[in-house]
């Protein structure tokens, strides 16, 4: 039989017995549309951003719990105050991330230069995945585990899973994702979430479908909290927020001008 | 020789008037009639001034003769074409000039054509005295109402403005006086007749008796949006008439259209995203701007909310504007989308469009309503329950929290309900967090003996003075 320690959450909190707080709702960071990193505050419907915890930024996904960000020529890791725990000179141009299921940065990937980097929890660190090996345009990044790294690759028109291992570069699985196009993210599970026509799909590691009424046009979605996606619609673009849990879609506050 | 050398003496001041001559020049005939004494100018009328023929100055000694004097240079009688003395006339030579004769009145004018000349070699000073007389004699006259007399050619007779097409009978009329002996007839015409083009009246011929006076009322039909120019005829003689178009103005503006505020329906619930549009009541005619801006006036005592803001610029005020054929008012950002908020309390739009100076309002009540949750989990940890419940408040006036943890036979585990006033920790957190409007987000930690896979769910019941929000059994997972 178990025993809830607990008179009342404040009062327990005064007496130490429990611990209990009340801050205002952060759903994740986002890169803003003058290239700032903005915490993104608030609930469903009521959003606000925060102060920029980063400048000149070029890509940035975050999880909630951390977030990775890329300047011209440089990696960097947030904590989920927006603090950085880590950074790394890199070669120029944007890139893409790839969290753990729990949330952790896991992999960058550099299209210019074609690495892959793996973060270890102090810095960024190669692997042996080869661009050559992924055949086209990677679109978006995943860790599905510890060992591999998953990537939406487009070719030749087609979007592809392509699984790459961490430990030697080999190419682990490649399937058409047939039907599905860029933009296009994948998630660690492998869900996939893409443009469909005035829909934007969710479709599961089955292969079953969710779709979400969407009639704009989609140019980038990216991890923004858990349970949120940043959506860049048009362009230039304005920025939506898919719950995913919800399916609903959000227009969030753009930066005051 | 006695005799003829007195005779020479006699004539000595005969000669040296005779060296100076004055003569009437016949162009046609081209001969000279010497003018004596006397010489009459005319006739002339008040409008018909007399101008002579060719008078010419002679020398007809040998020697020059330097002209001092020639006059009257001014006046009724004066001359005319005339070399401004002092200037020489050679021997044998002659100097021409005018008289002309302008009367300004009926009547009889007199002056005294004088010329002094000294021959430049014997210094002799010649004279010549002509007594002019000039008599004006009648003729028809032409006066508006204001007094103004007119003569032909003379100053433009003006007879105003009026819209194209459009008769217009001048408020001043003109009187036509004939004193002389016979009938006169007065023709109004345009100065270029054209079917369907500028009419000047009266169309017809108006004949003044002899010795009688008429009144002439002049009308103007302007066919063109221009300065137009006619005439009047009075017994040969051309008056000039003129009178100004002009167009009839443009028809004013239809009303610019009327706009309407409407709000989508969910603009009175707190934590929404609504829309504002501007449909206007029929298709701009033409351009307008301004702008759309939101107040919100909050409840009771209540804080303003910083988030109840467009979308597009995170600000209270978007820019707006109207294209011709616009049936709704454009945003010139976003779509009119704005967040309502988490505080109880009225939104007030105000459209403001500065070309039309067209404004509207509308407003929308946002009522005190329970605790919202938007999102409440309860999550297992080594030895204890982490709860976490994100929502808002728009009353920001949450007062108690009860919780009641069940196992997973559905039992309350003791002590059953725990109840927890938190309305002095929340009024606190709104007060040091004035962005977050009625947002929260509190995460609490149960501490749990025993074995924590019996605790199954836990419901929470949230207070605020709208009533109880109860979550229901919130899994523990």
């Amino acid at each position: 039989m178990a025993t809830v320690l607990f008179a009342g959450a404040f009062a327990a909190a005064q007496s130490g017995r429990a611990q209990s707080g009340l801050t205002p709702p952060q759903i994740g960071f986002l890169r803003d549309s003058v290239q700032n990193v903005r915490p993104l505050l608030g609930i469903s419907g009521n959003f606000w951003l925060g102060d920029a915890v980063a400048a000149n930024v070029v890509s940035a996904a975050s999880s909630g719990n951390a977030s990775m960000l890329k300047t011209k020529d440089s990696l960097c890791v947030l904590n989920a105050l927006g603090h950085p725990v880590g950074s790394a000179w890199t070669a120029t141009g944007t890139a893409l991330f790839a969290f753990t299921t729990a949330g952790a940065p896991a992999l960058a990937w550099l299209p210019d230069s074609g690495e892959l980097l793996r973060w270890n929890g102090t810095g960024f660190k190669p692997t042996p995945a080869s661009a050559a090996d992924l055949d086209g345009a990677v679109v978006s990044l995943a860790a599905p585990d510890s060992s591999s790294a998953a990537f939406a690759v487009q070719r030749d028109g087609q979007l592809w899973r392509v699984d790459i291992s961490l430990l030697d570069g080999g190419v682990l699985f490649a399937a058409n994702l047939a039907g599905a196009a860029a933009p296009a993210l994948l998630f660690d599970d492998g869900t996939l979430l893409y443009a469909g026509k005035a829909a934007l799909v969710l479709r599961g590691p089955q292969g079953q479908e969710r779709t979400i009424a969407f009639t704009g046009s989609a140019v980038e979605f990216t991890p923004m909290g858990q349970d949120w996606i940043l959506v860049e619609n048009g362009q230039p673009p304005t920025y939506l927020g898919l719950r995913l849990s919800t399916g609903r879609l959000f227009e969030l506050p753009e930066v005051a001008q | 020789m006695t005799v003829r050398l007195l005779l020479l003496a006699a004539m000595l001041p005969l000669a040296g008037l005779a060296q100076l001559e004055l003569t009437l020049y016949d162009a046609t005939a081209n001969t000279e009639t010497p003018i004596g004494s006397s010489l009459s100018v005319g006739p002339a009328t008040v409008c018909g001034p007399f101008t002579s023929p060719e008078i010419r100055l002679r020398n007809i000694g040998q020697d020059p003769i330097n002209v001092t004097t020639l006059g009257p240079l001014n006046g009724v009688i004066a001359l005319n074409q005339y070399p401004l003395p002092p200037f020489p006339v050679p021997g044998q030579s002659l100097q021409a000039f005018y008289i002309s004769f302008t009367p300004t009145a009926l009547g009889t004018f007199n002056a005294t054509l004088t010329v002094t000349g000294t021959d430049a070699v014997t210094q002799t000073v010649y004279n010549l005295n002509v007594a002019l007389t000039g008599t004006s004699i009648a003729a028809p006259t032409l006066t508006d109402s204001s007094g103004n007399s007119y003569c032909p050619g003379g100053a433009t007779i003006y007879v105003g403005k009026s819209q194209v097409g459009t008769p217009f009978v001048p408020p001043t009329t003109l009187t036509l006086a004939n004193p002389t002996q016979s009938a006169v007839t007065a023709t109004v015409a345009e100065v270029t007749p054209t079917p369907g083009g500028t009419d000047f009246g009266p169309t017809s011929p108006v004949t003044v008796a002899a010795g009688a006076t008429q009144t002439l009322q002049l009308t103007f039909t302007p066919s063109v949006p221009n300065t137009e120019y006619g005439t009047l005829t009075l017994n040969g003689l051309v008056y000039n008439l003129a009178g100004d178009g002009y167009a009839a103005p443009p028809p004013p503006p239809p009303p610019a259209p009327q706009p309407t505020l409407q709000l989508s329906a969910n603009a009175n619930l707190s934590d929404n995203q609504a829309q504002v549009s501007i449909p206007l009541s029929a298709a701009a005619a033409s351009v307008d701007t301004g702008t759309l801006k939101l107040a919100f006036q909050p409840s009771g005592n209540l804080p303003d909310d910083p988030n109840i803001i467009f979308i597009a610029n995170s600000t209270r005020t978007v820019s707006v504007q109207v294209n011709p054929g616009d049936t709704a008012v454009q945003f010139q950002a976003g779509d009119g989308t704005f967040q309502t908020g988490t505080t109880a309390g009225t939104i007030t739009f105000t459209l403001d469009l500065t070309v039309s100076g067209v404004t509207a309002s509308a407003s929308t009540t946002i009522v005190p309503a329970h605790v919202a949750l938007d999102l409440s989990t309860a999550v297992p940890a080594t030895d204890s329950i982490i709860l976490s419940l994100a929502g808002f408040d728009n009353t920001h006036a949450a007062s108690m929290l009860a919780f009641t943890f069940y196992d997973t036979t559905g039992k309350a585990i003791a002590p059953g309900l725990i109840q927890s006033d938190v309305a002095t920790a929340f009024a606190s957190y709104y007060k040091t967090n004035p962005d977050a409007g009625g947002v929260f987000n509190l995460q609490a930690t149960f501490p749990v003996t025993g074995d924590i896979t019996q605790v199954a769910s836990v419901d929470v019941q949230f207070t605020n003075p709208q009533g109880v929000t109860d979550t229901g059994r919130l899994p523990v997972q």
